[in-house]
């Protein structure tokens, strides 16, 4: 049993705050990831949870208690490091154990829960190796072996697989799913990879410059994004925005740029159009419009445009596509068959638009 | 002629420069070493022709029977105590002081400010506290100690210690020490088990220095200690008197306190080209 929970903390380094007002309870066995670009706190989190920072105000609590005080070591936490921070002169068997060994362990005890951890991440036959002998990959499991040999009750890990090439990045993505799933631990991961995220969490936590933007299940938030900065941060490729007023047309919404009319399919009596006072960014994701040659549109909504590029990724394309200066990419099928210069016709997605606020960034297309 | 051998020629040509190069700048540094030796094993006579005898027409070893045969011996173990002592020292404390410095446990405008006067008592030439020092050494009933000098020397090689190793200090990853905090260790424990060995290569760099220094020292040895804790500088220093210069003995006596200085250079030499490249290059 390991709940965290965080209550209103604030860190500030000099007059830079890097933290605030962070309130975030993460549930017994939860695997919660914090995710955001360079500098939005979410390091800083972490090791205020690990106690390698001191908060500057708010108060942190395992397990019911408050551990601002409580030394690191004795939070009963294990972390892995991006840079993985294996001691360099100590044995993979030493570098493993070397936590247990503090704690005044056993040698027999210590070398049973080595040979454990080992054997769970498959590095049994490194043991006696240095960690400069050992590849990319082969770095990241001892880390990792460090951390699940202390059988610890929460496990933090910062930024975990960005040293890895991306192969083994994707490879490794889903041996830490199963190894969690397997152990039960309360994890709290730290990514500025959305896709880590995305694949690896049961709630994930967007935070931007300190400031926690939205908290849920990964699936619920890039379905829902509260915010431009939420929708733009989850998915790859990201979301398109364009720059949009909103107008009645008939008894629906339309939006309107550089003298395209884009139909939103959304009924005009709704509060949108106050809400927006006009303006407004329009959000739609890449897999959310569709794409076809002139002439094959089934939809009268359908909006012509010019094909820009085609990138061929073997299972699916991306069409960049111009319309009218405006700029929007889409996913299409590998059977798409488009050249640059092409025109072709777009479909949006209607139950799948976005539509911001352009002044606050909130998302406002429920409402 | 090809390219290819005409290039072959321009390589080793430049080659041969580099070596040519290489030789002078040994020769120059090499030659008072030699000149000391050769000194010590030429006939007496020889020392002082005009012009130099470069090349000693015999060996003479006399030199080194007078001055191994005296009280000389009880000196060299005087030096021997006094500067081990002082390097272990001016090593262990100065490595835990820089620890202390390189740490954020203390705020950064105090930090400064200490590093800054360690380094002031260096800026000192030694000769202008020479005289009161040698009143409070006195006072305090400890001229012609052993502690003198180990005093003495630790508190003018701590400095320098100090602001070496906190290099080697601030150039360890953070994240290192950082999992050791995670894994529970307390100061003493990360400074010992993870710090410590893989800043050794700066420590050994530190210690040949601080030993260098404190073998070598003349000044505060010659005024401190009259016979008791009288070190090898002072004893060669009393070849020279008024009535005579005793060229032979002096460049025994010189030549053998190199040898304790080699040694030490030669079993710390794995570390020191390690350690004055530490942290150009990551790995």
């Amino acid at each position: 049993m390991a709940e965290i929970h965080f209550e209103n903390v604030t860190k500030r380094f000099g007059s830079v705050v890097a933290l605030r007002e962070f309130n975030l309870t993460v549930a017994d066995k939860e695997f919660v990831t914090l995710v955001g670009p360079s500098g939005c706190g979410k390091s800083t989190t972490l090791n205020i949870l690990a106690g390698l920072e001191d908060p500057s105000e708010g108060l942190i609590f395992i397990d019911g208690k408050v551990v601002n005080e409580m030394p690191s070591g004795k939070r009963d936490i294990a972390m892995v490091f991006q840079s993985y921070a294996l001691y360099p002169h100590m044995s993979v068997r030493e570098n493993i154990g070397f936590g247990l060994k503090v704690r005044g362990m056993t040698k027999a005890e210590i070398d049973r829960r080595v040979e454990d951890a080992a054997r769970i991440l498959g590095i049994e036959q490194l043991l006696a190796r240095r960690p400069r002998e050992l590849s990319g990959g082969q770095r990241q499991r001892v880390a990792l072996g460090r951390a699940i040999t202390r059988e610890p009750k929460v496990f933090l890990l910062d930024e975990p697989l960005s040293n890895l090439d991306a192969k083994l990045r994707t490879q490794m993505r889903a041996d830490l799913k199963l190894l969690f799933t397997r152990l039960g631990g309360t994890v709290v991961y730290v990514t500025h990879d959305q896709a880590e995220a995305m694949t690896l969490s049961d709630r994930v936590v967007v935070m931007k410059d300190g400031v926690v933007q939205q908290v849920g299940d990964p699936l619920y938030l890039y379905d829902h994004p509260d915010n431009i900065f939420v929708a733009g941060f989850l998915g790859s490729p990201t979301m398109n925005f364009i720059d949009c007023e909103l107008a009645r047309q008939g008894d629906q919404v339309v939006a309107m740029t550089n003298g395209v009319v884009w139909p939103l399919a959304l009924p005009a009596d709704g509060p949108l159009l106050d809400r927006a006072r006009g303006r407004a960014v329009l959000g739609i994701r890449p897999e959310d419009i569709a794409v076809c040659l002139p002439g094959q549109a089934a939809s009268r909504q359908a909006i012509s445009c010019t094909v820009e590029v085609v990138e061929h990724m073997g299972s699916l394309n991306i069409i960049y596509s111009d319309v009218q200066g405006t700029r929007l990419v889409a996913t299409t099928e590998s059977g798409f068959v488009a050249r640059s210069g092409d025109p072709a016709v777009l479909t949006l997605n209607a139950h799948k638009l976005h539509i911001f606020d352009r002044e606050t960034s909130q998302n406002i297309t429920a409402t | 002629m090809s390219i290819a051998q005409n290039y072959r020629l321009r390589r080793n040509v430049s080659t041969l420069q580099l070596y040519l190069l290489i030789i002078l700048v040994l020769i120059v540094i090499a030659f008072p070493v030699y000149w000391l030796i050769s000194t010590s094993v030429k006939p007496s006579i020889e020392s002082l022709t005009n012009p130099p005898t470069y090349i000693p027409s015999r060996l003479v070893f006399d030199n080194y029977i007078a001055v191994l045969k005296s009280e000389n011996v009880k000196f060299l173990v005087n030096s021997l105590i006094v500067a081990l002592a002082s390097t272990v020292l001016t090593s262990v404390l100065g490595a835990m002081a820089a620890y202390a410095l390189s740490k954020n446990y203390i705020a950064f405008a105090i930090r400064r400010g200490l590093m800054l006067w360690i380094l002031v008592t260096r800026i000192f030439p030694p000769i202008t506290t020479a005289i009161p020092y040698y009143v409070i050494i006195k006072n305090l009933g400890l001229a012609d100690t052993y502690a003198a000098l180990i005093i003495t020397y630790v508190s003018y090689g701590l400095p320098f210690v100090i602001w070496l190793m906190l290099g080697f200090f601030q150039d360890l990853p953070a994240d290192i020490e950082k999992a050791a905090i995670v894994d529970g260790c307390s100061m003493w424990q990360r400074f010992r088990q993870v710090v410590l060995p893989l800043t050794l290569p700066g420590l050994a760099v530190t210690a040949i220095f601080a030993f260098i220094y404190s073998w070598n020292e003349f000044l505060y040895a010659s005024i401190l200690t009259s016979f008791t804790a009288k070190t090898l500088p002072v004893v060669i220093s009393t070849f020279i008197s008024d009535q005579y210069l005793r060229w032979g003995e002096m460049s025994a006596m010189g030549s053998m306190m190199i040898i304790p200085v080699m040694i030490f250079a030669l079993a710390t030499q794995k570390y020191l080209v390690r350690g004055l490249t530490f942290g150009a290059v990551k790995g």
